[in-house]
């Protein structure tokens, strides 16, 4: 598999380059400003920065925003960027749109966020467009206020779906101090404290380019992509290196906030049986750890959660033989820039005999080793599924987006791959109790109302 | 790239083959055999019948006896386990084998395997085995059931699907109540009835896409093979939903309002019609850039996401958002306002321009996960819309088609078939 190159920029922005062949292009430009994010380190002052919940995402939605043209069709040159208020405003999702682009959008993760585009016609150009809502924000106050209403009923819609409560209250329940313990989006409350001034301190914090990275995927050219982001980025007056905001730790402990919430479960009027989701958060720590060790721990999770609760594992198979219900119990992991979980769900009667049945189960197999046939199987689950997953050009993207929120550098997807084919079932084990501590262990119970 | 889509036909036994060659690193497969039922409602119940068969014979076979060891056998194959699944539409029901292979002689020899493996799963499940079976049925009932629990736990589809049930009987006949009650009393006899009833009359379609569709096609060819029926496939006809009246509302325990609007049709269009319709519903709702999304959402910043659809065989444009209760009144004012203006032609020209250039960029690639035109995966689904389900035209046509209309004769169709005083509001929710 041709693996694809990197550049960076005197700017410190980062490009990678994956060329495959598709009719399509495919451009992602990431900032690892995620809904995690709650505390930074201020690259001039190196003083440490507090933010409100839900800040990175407030800010993708209203990122779009772009000035009016003059009368003549041409971009101005405007005395403010905040003005009170202003007519005519364009977007940037349009503007792709309205130029060939055929899917345009951004998504908020924990660790990063991502905007992109899919396009068969003008991709430079339309990488233009990109470069210039993104490195420009352009926010009038009024219209930056009313972004409150739309993002309140994003908020409103996600606590209309009962697993989605029943995620986030496993997540509140996990994470002590982490920016994890709360949803990417934030809150009602949260969401109307964002002033202004913190998103216009928070695009000069982390939208820098030496903070970015650029992806580009499917028919395209390295060099030209390059050239067209270095004479933008001169236009724009970001050309010139100035350094990224510093990461701070969590300062995450081990331990959780609470091991369940069995004496008063979530209780809601739509869903009619006891559903459970349990699971164990760890930690990685990516400002000491060397890059090979933060994917060794990533890839080490997807193949544990895999062999321990995938569907055709044998242990999923002994957990369904001595009780879990067959239909709904699974499991899996997920992973973000310095932390992760593994994590399981099914329907149960049993609230107390769920628990003991994972935990335990969970315990032995973290003191005997995962069998070298189980951790082989995982493996081959896993690599069919990538190789499925990488056809479409949108999700082969987005793994290397993934990958690059994780390390820092996208192309570590294909050595992240590498070491799914080449890691041991010792070397899994070996890090099976940083993965599945019991203290870091918490279950969160969701009921039918009435019951 | 449109044309590099469309498939030839060269029949094998009562299969009727359509083959594409695809330069991909993937190929695709996709068997179904289709029968008629003569009405929506034998269809429906059969199929339910079907699925808790389906789902009996998921739970495993004589050499795999769990689902656990089925799934491990075959991702040790290096395959991923083929989709095993009915679909429906009026009376029709379609029992669909889809199997997804890599390129070349790696993905010939995944295809033998994965089909080998499904042979065994269709022809020996516990399922048939008396020493089992009274368990595996059960297991196989509680599933299907929890899964048609979790469809009424899904405010938005929920309310969709009580949308169908009211206004399109003749397509969705049964509530999910009235499933859940098929499914409890469902006896082993009715099941097994209806799982052989699948196979008795139905025609065997085979898609194939890919480097070596030929090599791919033979382990599918011995499965089409248990299929007695053969003959050509009814195209999809058009419903119309009866006279518009009053809002309905109906209570539930969403805490958001889910707001759903149709408006119907004066008449069935022809296919010319149509194409101007799609764009007509891309100006009034059909994305990001439609008038809804830039209105409700973008001006007064109301709600996350509104977006409309053309729903070309029930003969209705219809919108769907989910909103506080607090802001019925004004959701139902701004689509009207928003409605009055697209149906009565009130769109720029240049506006018209874009979303036709829009549509016609869009038909190169398929959502969910997003698939361009060069992939087995979008081409068999192409293929299954035309040969399968015998809906509309090739996308080369549509291409045509969608090039040749100015703003003009898109406003005298919207004119001529749409009317914003024929609409219908339903919601659900809290009362």
């Amino acid at each position: 598999m041709d693996e694809g190159e990197r550049l960076v920029l005197d700017s410190g922005l980062q490009i990678s380059v994956a060329k495959r062949r598709s009719p399509l292009s495919h451009f992602q430009l990431i900032t690892p400003f995620g809904g995690d994010v709650l505390r930074y380190r201020d690259a001039e002052s190196g003083e440490e920065v507090s933010l409100q919940p839900g800040s990175a995402h407030y800010f993708e939605h209203v990122l779009f925003i772009m000035p009016p043209l003059g009368r003549d069709g041409k971009p101005l040159r405007w005395r403010t960027n905040t003005p009170k208020r202003m007519s005519k405003l364009r977007d940037g999702l349009t503007e792709l749109k309205h130029h060939g682009a055929i899917e345009v959008n951004a998504y908020t993760a924990n660790d990063h966020t991502n905007y992109f585009f899919v396009t068969r016609q003008h991709p430079l150009e339309n990488l233009e467009t990109m470069l210039d809502f993104v490195f420009t924000p352009y926010l009038p106050q009024d219209r930056f206020r009313k972004e409150c209403g739309t993002i309140g009923d994003e908020i409103a819609r996600g606590e209309n779906d009962s697993m989605s409560e029943l995620f986030r209250l496993w997540d509140a329940q996990a994470h002590v101090k982490h920016g994890g313990r709360i949803p990417i989006i934030g809150t009602q409350e949260s969401i109307r404290r964002i002033t202004l001034d913190d998103v216009l301190s928070m695009h000069d914090t982390f939208y820098r380019p030496s903070n970015m990275m650029l992806i580009a995927t499917g028919d395209v050219d390295a060099k030209a992509v390059a050239d067209v982001v270095q004479r933008k980025l001169e236009a724009l007056g970001k050309a010139d290196y100035r350094p990224p905001p510093g990461e701070v730790s969590q300062e995450e402990p081990r331990g959780v906030v609470a091991a369940d919430n069995f004496d008063s479960p979530l209780a809601r009027a739509d869903v009619s049986r006891k559903k459970m989701l349990g699971g164990w958060k760890y930690l990685l720590e990516p400002l000491s750890m060397r890059p090979e060790e933060l994917i060794d721990l990533h890839v080490a999770a997807e193949i544990a959660a895999t062999a321990l609760y995938g569907m055709g594992s044998l242990n999923r198979e002994a957990l369904v033989r001595a009780g879990t219900d067959e239909r709904t119990f699974t499991g899996y992991n997920w992973d973000f820039r310095d932390r992760g979980c593994i994590q399981v769900q099914g329907d149960c009667d049993d609230a107390e005999g769920f628990r003991s049945l994972v935990a335990e189960n969970a315990a032995g197999l973290v003191a005997a080793g995962l069998p070298p046939g189980e951790v082989e199987y995982a493996r081959n689950k896993i690599l069919t599924d990538n190789e499925k997953n990488r056809e479409s050009l949108l999700s082969f993207g987005q793994m290397l987006a993934y990958a690059g929120a994780q390390t820092r550098n996208p192309l570590d997807y294909f050595s992240i791959l590498r070491r799914f084919k080449d890691i041991s079932h010792g070397e899994v084990n070996a890090l099976l109790p940083r993965l599945l501590d019991t203290a870091n262990m918490t279950f969160a119970l969701m009921v039918p109302e009435r019951a | 790239m449109l044309r590099e889509t469309e498939f030839s036909r060269q029949d094998s036994g009562n299969a009727a083959v359509y083959t594409n060659h695809a330069e991909s690193s993937s190929q695709a497969a996709q068997l179904s055999l289709v029968r008629s039922y003569g009405s929506a409602e034998e269809a429906v119940r059969a199929e339910l019948l079907v699925d808790i068969y389906l789902a009996g014979v998921r739970k495993g076979c004589a050499s795999f006896p769990t689902a656990d060891s089925l799934t491990r056998a075959f991702y040790m194959a290096r395959t991923q386990q083929p989709s095993v699944h009915t679909e429906r539409w009026r009376d029709m029901l379609e029992f669909v084998v889809k199997v997804h292979v890599p390129a070349g002689e790696r993905g010939v020899s995944a295809m033998g395997s994965a089909m080998d493996i499904v042979a065994e799963m269709m022809a020996q499940p516990l399922l048939r085995d008396a020493a089992h079976s009274e368990r595996i049925l059960e297991l196989a009932r509680e599933e299907v059931i929890r899964s048609l629990e979790d469809r009424i736990q899904h405010h938005p589809s929920y309310a969709y699907s009580l949308f169908d049930l009211r206004y399109f009987p003749q397509d969705s006949p049964l509530s999910v109540p009235g499933l859940l009650d098929l499914a409890r009393n469902a006896t082993f006899e009715d099941i097994i009835r209806a799982y052989e009833g699948v196979f008795a009359a139905s025609s065997p379609v085979l898609l194939l896409s890919g480097d070596s569709p030929e090599g791919i096609a033979s382990p599918v060819l011995g499965f089409a093979a248990q299929s007695a029926g053969q003959g050509t496939l009814p195209p999809l006809e058009v419903l119309e939903m009866g006279p518009v009246g009053k809002p309905v509302a109906e209570e539930g325990p969403s805490e958001q309002t889910q707001f759903l609007r149709a408006y119907t049709l004066a008449a069935v269009p022809g296919e010319r019609e149509r194409s101007a319709l799609r764009l007509v519903n891309r100006v009034f709702g059909g994305g990001w850039t439609g008038r809804l999304m830039q209105v409700v959402r973008e001006k007064h910043h109301l709600v996350y996401g509104i977006y409309s659809g053309y729903q070309e065989y029930r003969n209705m444009i219809r919108l769907g958002t989910e909103h506080d209760p607090r802001l019925l009144g004004r959701i139902t004012a701004l689509t009207q306002e928003i409605a009055e203006e697209v149906f009565s032609g009130k769109f720029q020209d240049e506006e018209f321009r874009k979303v036709q250039e829009q549509a016609i960029e869009e038909m190169l690639t398929a959502r969910g996960p997003l698939r361009s035109c060069d992939q087995p995966s979008f081409r068999i689904d192409e293929a299954h819309r035309l040969h399968v389900k015998r809906a509309g035209v090739g996308l080369a046509e549509q291409y045509e088609t969608l090039t040749s209309f100015d703003p003009a004769e898109a406003r005298h169709i919207a004119l001529h078939y749409l009317s914003p005083g024929r609409s219908q509001i339903f919601t659900y929710g809290r009362a």
